[in-house]
């Protein structure tokens, strides 16, 4: 049964997933007449790699995870410009990691009436928080460290809901408790 | 309450060609890991953190622990419930931090505990070194670190700065023979340090750092730390974030060699570099993080050491990155240079004011900073603010592929050697007459390499040896010979030796003439511009460019660079003004600086080409002086060095020293020029 679900998930995500690739791709997620256009965490590691070449860099991690790394622009300096996490069993893209160096301003992902901040370890005493935009399909792009408009980013997230207690166990009970509007 | 492992069979699923991924349940049992490497080895007393991770548990009793015939349990805290493995199985984890082994010797390390009802256990073998104080024998030691020097490096820095053309056009580098070598070729005992790191043949300047710092290995981006079962929220998909600080500060800790001298044998300890002093060279000697971009707690950590009982790691910090020292810069506006100062340090901030530096008081110069603001991730500052390369500061013009030098504020950044030489005297002029640690690195032979700019980082190569010759020149005047030198790089970079060339000034300076250069492929997209210093510095994927192979002023012998095929043929810039030439390089010096120029009429510039402009596997050379210096001899393991330079700087080494003092004769032969 299992079993099953898995394939048709699986087949479901590559269907879904085949149009992006029709287009132009950009390291980058672009807003086109204002929708947001990014990956879709449906797509595969072949998906990523036809498109992308071969990674960098690749490492397993955790139990079931492995990462696959690429440089990507001229311009940045960080070590990897995308960090691209699979879930091993199913090949399946978990979480996208845009590093910047130097960070950038972001804010038109951002539109105030679908963003949201989240702090940790909570709202009264923050040491850190993350800006967030729930996109469809059960994704959330993530403004790291950052809590208002203005703030440049470092790190940004696309990670499926599903995935968030693994790598934010914190964000996973603050997505079911709290909002902050942004 | 046990979650299942799955494990992937994936069949061809021919109607669709497409992998079908049968996720099938795993058994999922109880185990108990000591997290510390298969072959860990300490000095007797050096500290380290043991770790127990128990998975698959719903509960964890009846621990017990030791080590031979000690008892180490008590030492353990009560089990804490964790997330290993970004997996919902029900772990936990049980810490004796700051352990150490006295008794020198193979120490069996064994561990077990009921975990879920069944019996769990793992053990190590431990190798334990002595370590003791000798009165009368505690030695100064003294680590050069060419950050990415492999042998091309050496030799670059070599046939620059040994090539000197004098008034009289006699060249210093003539029939192969060089009238002087450079001060690290001088040095008596030469040998080889493999560099592999725990997860990769490829290691980074934080993995490599923490083998010669700490005895031990580990993994890209660790300083001084093992992996755990918590990295998984981080390590590999980029989410290095205050966020995730609390499974990036629980990695198992071992103490390096400089709060290892410090805590247990009285020495003064001191970095010097000329990089951002939190950059992970400098960080191995002072600092215990499992990711080498934590810079604010690397920052912190300098100043209140976890080995320490949170005393300063350092009584001399010399080079850049003043930012995660601000309040301006941290997230927690802690003014850590104002309470390093209220501590008695000196700061100085300036050649000039380094230069006034003369006696033995702790002293913190920071002759660069940026931007002092925290980075959106919480753990660095947005800039690292490394000090500029010695080509620089030198303000000799960059070839035109380089970029034009920025010293913006910081026009009074001194030179290497003249931190080298107030860093020793800091340090050796101490009331209690106490022996001392230093690591000097040359950070930029690496950040150099990193762009394939080669002017940057062969005239680094050359800062650094001057810096060699001054604590050759210190050491050499002390009259117990008390001092150990060791020069070594962390790991090789992909810089080759190719050839000599003789690219006119107008050409090589030139940044208006240039050509782009682009390939599109099927397995991806390259594109480089090429300038008229190509020969001088030739790039991965823009072979040694060449469009008059057969040309008469194509003078190489065949099969030397220049004989390749060109890689456009638009004639701009591989016109018949650049070739090969055959013969070797030859330099003018500038008696004002003491470095060799980069211009002027005559010259035959060296020929260097980058693979990759990344680090590579190859072995390092290493090179040693003073007391004990033929311990470092032969092909060792980089962790080597850690055991060798306690080694030399506490045991007998007589023997050894007549031995090498022998070699040395002058019945034997030796290199011109050494």
């Amino acid at each position: 049964m299992q079993s099953r679900t898995s394939l048709v998930v699986l087949l479901g995500a590559l269907l879904g997933g085949a149009p992006l690739f029709s287009q132009t791709f950009s390291p980058d997620p672009q807003v086109i007449h204002g929708e947001l256009v990014w990956f879709r965490l449906t797509e595969t590691q072949a998906d990523i790699r036809d498109r992308l070449g071969a990674p960098h860099f690749m490492a397993e991690f955790g139990a079931d995870l492995v990462s696959w790394q690429y440089q990507i622009g001229e311009i940045d300096n960080h070590d990897h410009s995308h960090i691209f996490v699979f879930r091993k069993s199913t090949g399946k893209l978990v979480s996208v990691t845009r590093a910047y160096e130097p960070e950038q301003l972001l804010d038109n992902l951002f539109p105030a009436r679908a963003s949201e901040v989240h702090y940790y370890p909570n709202a009264a005493k923050p040491q850190y928080s993350v800006t967030l935009r729930h996109l469809s399909d059960d994704r959330l792009l993530m403004a790291m460290g950052v809590s208002r408009p203005g703030q440049p980013v470092g790190q940004l997230v696309l990670i499926h809901r599903s995935a968030v207690r693994a790598f934010y166990p914190w964000l996973d009970d603050s997505l079911q408790t709290t909002r902050s509007k942004w | 309450m046990e979650k299942p492992v799955t494990l992937t069979r994936c069949l061809p699923l021919a109607l669709l060609a497409l992998p079908w991924c049968a996720a099938v349940q795993a058994q999922t049992t109880p185990s108990l890991r000591i997290v510390l490497p298969e072959r860990t080895r300490l000095l007797q007393g050096q500290l380290i953190d043991v770790v127990l991770e128990v998975r698959n548990a719903t509960d964890v009793t009846n621990l017990k622990v030791t080590a031979g015939s000690v008892d180490l349990t008590a030492k353990f805290s009560r089990p804490a419930k964790a997330e290993l493995d970004c997996d919902t199985s029900s772990d936990y984890v049980l810490r004796a931090d700051l352990q150490s082994f006295e008794t020198a010797g193979s120490v069996k390390l064994t561990a077990s505990a009921t975990a879920g009802g069944a019996t769990v256990t793992d053990s190590r073998d431990i190798l334990v070194r002595e370590y003791q104080v000798t009165p009368g024998r505690r030695r100064n030691i003294i680590l050069f670190i060419g950050d990415g020097m492999g042998t091309a490096y050496r030799d670059a820095g070599r046939l620059v700065s040994r090539a000197i053309v004098d008034a009289g056009g006699k060249n210093s580098f003539r029939e192969g023979y060089f009238d002087e070598l450079l001060e690290m070729d001088k040095m008596p005992v030469s040998g080889m340090s493999m560099t592999y790191g725990s997860d990769s043949i490829i290691p980074d300047s934080a993995n490599t750092g923490m083998a010669w710092a700490t005895g031990n290995k580990s993994v890209f981006n660790a300083v001084n730390s093992f992996t755990d079962g918590t990295d998984c929220r981080w390590r590999f998909n980029g989410q290095q974030n205050a966020a995730n600080l609390p499974y990036m500060t629980d990695n198992p800790r071992v103490e390096n060699l400089w709060q290892y001298l410090k805590r247990r044998a009285g020495y003064r300890a001191g970095i010097v570099t000329t990089a951002a002093v939190t950059d992970a060279t400098p960080a191995v000697e002072g600092a215990y993080v499992p990711f080498r971009q934590m810079r604010l707690e690397i920052a912190r950590q300098f100043v209140e050491n976890p080995m320490l009982a949170g005393r300063p790691a350092f009584d001399v910090i010399l080079g850049g990155g003043a930012d995660p020292f601000l309040a301006a810069g941290r997230t927690d506006r802690r003014d850590l240079l104002g309470e390093l100062q209220a501590q008695g340090y000196r700061y100085v901030r300036s050649a000039t004011e380094l230069k006034a530096v003369n006696f033995g008081q702790p002293t913190i110069g920071l002759f660069k900073s940026g931007n002092p603001a925290p980075a959106a991730s919480g753990i660095a500052t947005v800039t690292d603010a490394n000090m500029d390369v010695a080509y620089d500061k030198l303000r000799l013009e960059r070839p035109a592929s380089e970029p034009a030098p920025n010293l913006g504020a910081f026009t009074d950044q001194p030179m290497l050697d003249l931190m080298t030489q107030k860093a020793i005297e800091v340090l050796s002029s101490s009331f209690s007459q106490a022996p001392f640690i230093l690591m000097v690195e040359a950070a930029s032979i690496d950040k150099q390499s990193h762009p394939n700019q080669a002017a940057g980082t062969i005239w680094d190569t050359i800062e650094f040896d001057k810096a060699i010759g001054v604590a050759r020149t210190w050491a050499s005047k002390r009259t117990t010979k008390d001092t150990v030198i060791v020069v070594t790089a962390d790991h090789d970079q992909s810089m080759s030796i190719i050839g000599v060339n003789n690219t006119p000034d107008a050409e090589y300076f030139d940044r208006v003439k240039n050509e782009k250069i682009a390939w599109k492929t099927p397995v991806g997209d390259q594109s480089i511009t090429v300038y008229g210093d190509s020969y001088s510095n030739a790039r991965a994927g823009i072979p040694f460019v060449n469009g008059s192979t057969g040309a008469a002023n194509n003078a190489g012998p065949g099969g030397m660079p220049g004989a390749f095929a060109p890689t456009n043929s638009a004639p701009a810039p591989q016109t018949g003004t650049f070739s090969t030439y055959y013969g070797s390089t030859a330099y003018t010096l500038d008696s004002k600086t003491g470095y060799p120029t980069n211009s002027g009429p005559g010259m035959r510039r060296l020929s260097v080409g980058f693979r990759t402009g990344d680090h590579t596997g190859s072995s390092v050379p290493v090179t040693a002086e003073g007391p004990g210096a033929l311990l470092f001899t032969g092909y060792m393991d980089q962790s080597d060095l850690f055991f060798k330079m306690a080694a030399a700087a506490s045991m007998d080494t007589a023997e050894l020293d007549k031995a090498l003092e022998f070699l040395n004769g002058a019945q034997f032969p030796k290199t011109f020029g050494k």
